[in-house]
């Protein structure tokens, strides 16, 4: 039986498909078979951070429908073994998804599988309570600002309401903090909320904290699943959340502000300026 | 009034169970007979917070009316109660004569109420509400352990409302008795919904958008007053809502 993980936000643009995409494929590495799904029919993105947008042929929402079957849909990553991904629509909308249909699908992907993960669309609508009903687990992403944390309230309170574990009266859904675009100066500064903040607001254990990174964006744009760029911070952050998440205990690292040198303060980098 | 059977013996293929249960219903005592009396004050209080008896199931109790009186009509009981969308359930207390009436009428009879707590107060403060079939909080606490997050609603109707965990901003908490808080509170709160005066508010931390106490309320903008505070309850003196410490 797979576990199946959500990731989810409320706000847009906060990092789910970059979570999902680098998680997922985090997964893969340690060997467990692993895939991830576009639960954001109409507004495709997984597959271009994925780097597989010229392979989708079938979609999720034809298996939904039953006009094709996993195996045509399912695509298998290049770089990765283990790893597959099942893109959405572009076409359609998320009308196109129903709860019984989702649900034949995730029960036969439960049989191959070790991890399903779902990369939910924004919003709190019928696609975003799609993608987190069926979840045994929650990667609640959040930007340390006011508007995402209180979206990210809202839709722990869904997902304490409106999860088929909570329908069932089942154990709840297992829920995971994590922090993205963390800019520890900011925070140290006040432009930002810092890390206490957010886990006080919230109250749920923090699985990681992702900090602001160029290479999050180049990554997106190259289709390389940013973990796979085990230079950058941002990509061993989400490896030491993979981490956390199979059990492992690791420190939480880039949270603070590096003292800067004489010569860094006069050399400032262009980052620095623009944050 | 205890959980009490679920048919051991049943198939698989049963229709349904039958299973005992607790409820906390909204008691209605009536003090006359007077029909167009009775219509006109219900339709006064429902006026005022129509949201909280929405589709509320209700009892009414018979115990204080005069034991000369033999008739009541509850086909116009039971339709003005509709009207403004409670849902009548049934009758308790009073004479025997009154059951077999109310029993013609579709409404269901339970025992009288052994508790005292049950009478109508005769409440010095609200004079103008003296005839006044009062809504008072008849039942235990509502109990939360989760955190209460923005958007979630809860109410705790008939009685008191404790939180053991935040209630988030934009989360709204309501009881018809006091509201207790045992981590923060940076949502709303409205305690004594249904107008009890002696209704407080007591939390660990006090952040609060908006804190109501039977109707009088104030904003978080309007408060001179430092947040968070803690150890703090809230409570009406002189018709002022007041945020004090435990002496």
């Amino acid at each position: 039986m797979a576990k199946i993980i959500v990731v989810t936000s409320g706000k847009g643009g906060v990092g789910k498909t970059t979570t999902s995409a680098a998680f997922g494929t985090g997964l893969a590495l340690r060997g467990y078979k692993t895939v991830v799904i576009d639960f954001d029919v109409g507004l495709r993105n997984l597959d271009l951070v994925m780097g597989c947008e010229r392979r989708v042929v079938y979609d999720f929402v034809n298996v939904v429908n039953e006009e094709s079957n996993l195996t045509q849909s399912l695509i298998k990553d290049k770089r990765v073994s283990n790893l597959y991904i099942l893109p959405a629509s572009q076409t359609r909308d998320k009308d196109a998804l129903t709860k019984e249909g989702v649900e034949r699908v995730l029960n036969e992907l439960s049989k191959e599988f070790d991890y399903i993960i779902c990369d939910s669309p924004a919003g709190i609508e019928k696609g975003a309570q799609l993608a987190l009903y069926f979840a045994d687990e929650a990667i609640i992403v959040t930007n340390p600002e006011v508007s995402s944390v209180r979206d990210s309230d809202r839709i722990l309170g869904i997902l304490a309401s409106k999860s088929r574990r909570s329908e069932n009266g089942q154990e709840h859904v297992k829920e995971h903090l994590l922090l993205t675009r963390y800019s520890p100066m900011r925070a140290e500064r006040g432009d930002m909320l810092n890390i206490q903040d957010v886990t006080d607001i919230l109250a749920i254990p923090l699985i990681g904290v992702i900090p602001e990174s160029k290479a999050v964006l180049q990554a997106s744009n190259a289709g390389v699943p940013v973990i796979l760029d085990k230079l950058s911070e941002a990509g061993q952050a989400y490896s030491d959340v993979v981490g956390r998440f199979l059990g492992e205990e690791r420190p939480h690292r880039f949270i603070n502000a590096q003292k800067k040198g004489i010569l860094s303060r006069i050399f400032k980098t262009k980052e620095e300026e623009t944050v | 009034m205890v959980d009490t059977l679920a048919e051991p013996t049943e198939k698989q293929s049963a229709a349904f169970h039958l299973k005992g249960s607790l409820f906390t219903l909204t008691v209605i005592q009536l003090l006359r007979s007077d029909m167009d009396a009775f219509a006109k004050q219900l339709r006064e209080i429902i006026a005022q917070s129509p949201k909280f008896f929405a589709h509320a199931p209700v009892v009414v109790d018979l115990s204080a009316i005069d034991k000369q009186i033999n008739d009541i009509d509850f086909i116009e009981l039971n339709r003005e109660l509709r009207f403004n969308t409670l849902v009548p359930v049934g009758v308790r207390g009073g004479q025997n004569k009154l059951h077999d009436q109310a029993k013609a009428a579709g409404l269901a009879v339970f025992p009288a109420s052994k508790a005292e707590d049950f009478r109508v107060e005769k409440n010095k403060t609200q004079p103008e509400k003296k005839a006044a079939p009062v809504v008072k909080a008849t039942s235990s606490a509502k109990l939360v352990t989760k955190p209460v997050r923005s958007g979630q609603q809860i109410y705790a109707r008939g009685g008191d409302l404790i939180i053991v965990s935040t209630v988030s901003h934009g989360a709204e908490l309501l009881a018809d008795g006091n509201i207790h808080v045992y981590g923060t509170l940076r949502g709303r709160a409205l305690a004594g919904v249904n107008g009890d005066d002696n209704a407080r508010i007591f939390c660990k931390i006090l952040d609060a958008d908006m804190i109501s106490i039977a109707g009088r309320y104030r904003l978080r903008d309007e408060k001179e007053d430092k947040m968070p505070q803690h150890n703090v309850q809230i409570l009406l003196k002189d018709d002022q809502l007041e945020i004090a410490g435990f002496e």
